[in-house]
């Protein structure tokens, strides 16, 4: 259940990211382009397919370098998806150099993004549980 | 709750007589704090066994096969296993933070997030122990969370 928990949070800011980025991408390449209602289920799709690299980190404890090891597997899942579909659905050419290196950055800044997200999530959660700290110890 | 104090005479042990409805939460801890106080943890340094007070402990870490407890500024070993001191310590201030580590809560200062979903514990003597994701949903509710 904690595990849908977060796959359905990681979704909802990868979406909303994707959403952002999306039109910046079609500002920049694709301006005179009117797009149909298709772009939508791709993008949903696509943030779909890329929260599940969330998976790669079970609840089995971890090394620190195996959990880094694991993050950058999952920013080369992100890669592998986005890029992927990106061809299938024609967002880019693959021999546009410029499209391609606009995807690869567009790629880092929402996985740096979502990562900004789940990492204010857990300070907030921290000060949370550092108040019913101070609670306990007084009890 | 009422508190009723009895003198009892010589000879007899001293015994505590707990009545009530039903057991909450509070009256558990209040149990089991009872229960784990009294009894002292046998530690060794060199070839010198001490008892300690668990309330003095900070926390317990396994390594190597060995485990030793760490109190504000000396470790000692002890020769019980982790799970056993899990089990012992059950229902307390102590809670099992990793694989290797069983801290006690009331000597935690502060807890901030630490990479992917991890949290650290820093602790009262200035030390930092590492609370996996495994164990995160056990400290919340301990805290109630």
């Amino acid at each position: 259940m904690k595990k849908l928990k977060d796959l359905f949070f990681v979704f909802v800011c990868v979406t909303t990211c994707v959403v952002f980025v999306t039109a910046v991408y079609i500002t920049i390449f694709w301006p005179q382009v009117s797009l149909g209602v298709e772009i939508l289920w791709q993008i949903l799709g696509v943030s779909f397919l890329s929260s599940f690299g969330i998976c790669l980190y079970t609840e089995k404890e971890r090394s620190a370098k195996s959990t880094l090891v694991r993050y950058i597997l999952h920013y080369v899942y992100t890669n592998a998806v986005v890029l992927g579909c990106g061809i299938w659905f024609g967002w880019f050419y693959a021999d546009n150099l410029a499209m391609v290196l606009g995807m690869v950055v567009i790629i880092a800044l929402v996985f740096l993004l979502v990562s900004v997200v789940v990492w204010n999530r857990n300070k907030k959660m921290a000060a949370l549980m550092n108040e019913r700290l101070k609670g306990y110890q007084q009890e | 709750m009422k508190i009723t104090i009895l003198d009892v005479p010589d000879g007899e042990e001293d015994e505590i007589i707990v009545r009530c409805r039903h057991i909450d939460k509070q009256l558990l801890k209040l149990i089991y704090a009872v229960r784990a106080g009294q009894e002292k943890i046998l530690a060794l340094r060199g070839n010198e066994y001490i008892q300690i007070s668990p309330e003095k402990i900070f926390y317990f870490e396994a390594v190597d096969n060995k485990v030793f407890l760490y109190l504000e500024k000396d470790v000692y070993e002890v020769k019980q296993k982790l799970y056993e001191l899990e089990e012992r310590f059950y229902g307390t201030d102590f809670f099992r933070a990793s694989k290797s580590c069983i801290v006690n809560l009331a000597k935690v200062k502060s807890l901030s997030p630490a990479f992917n979903g991890r949290f650290e514990a820093h602790m009262q003597n200035g030390e930092k122990v590492m609370i996996s994701r495994q164990y995160v949903p056990i400290l919340k509710e301990k805290l109630g969370l």
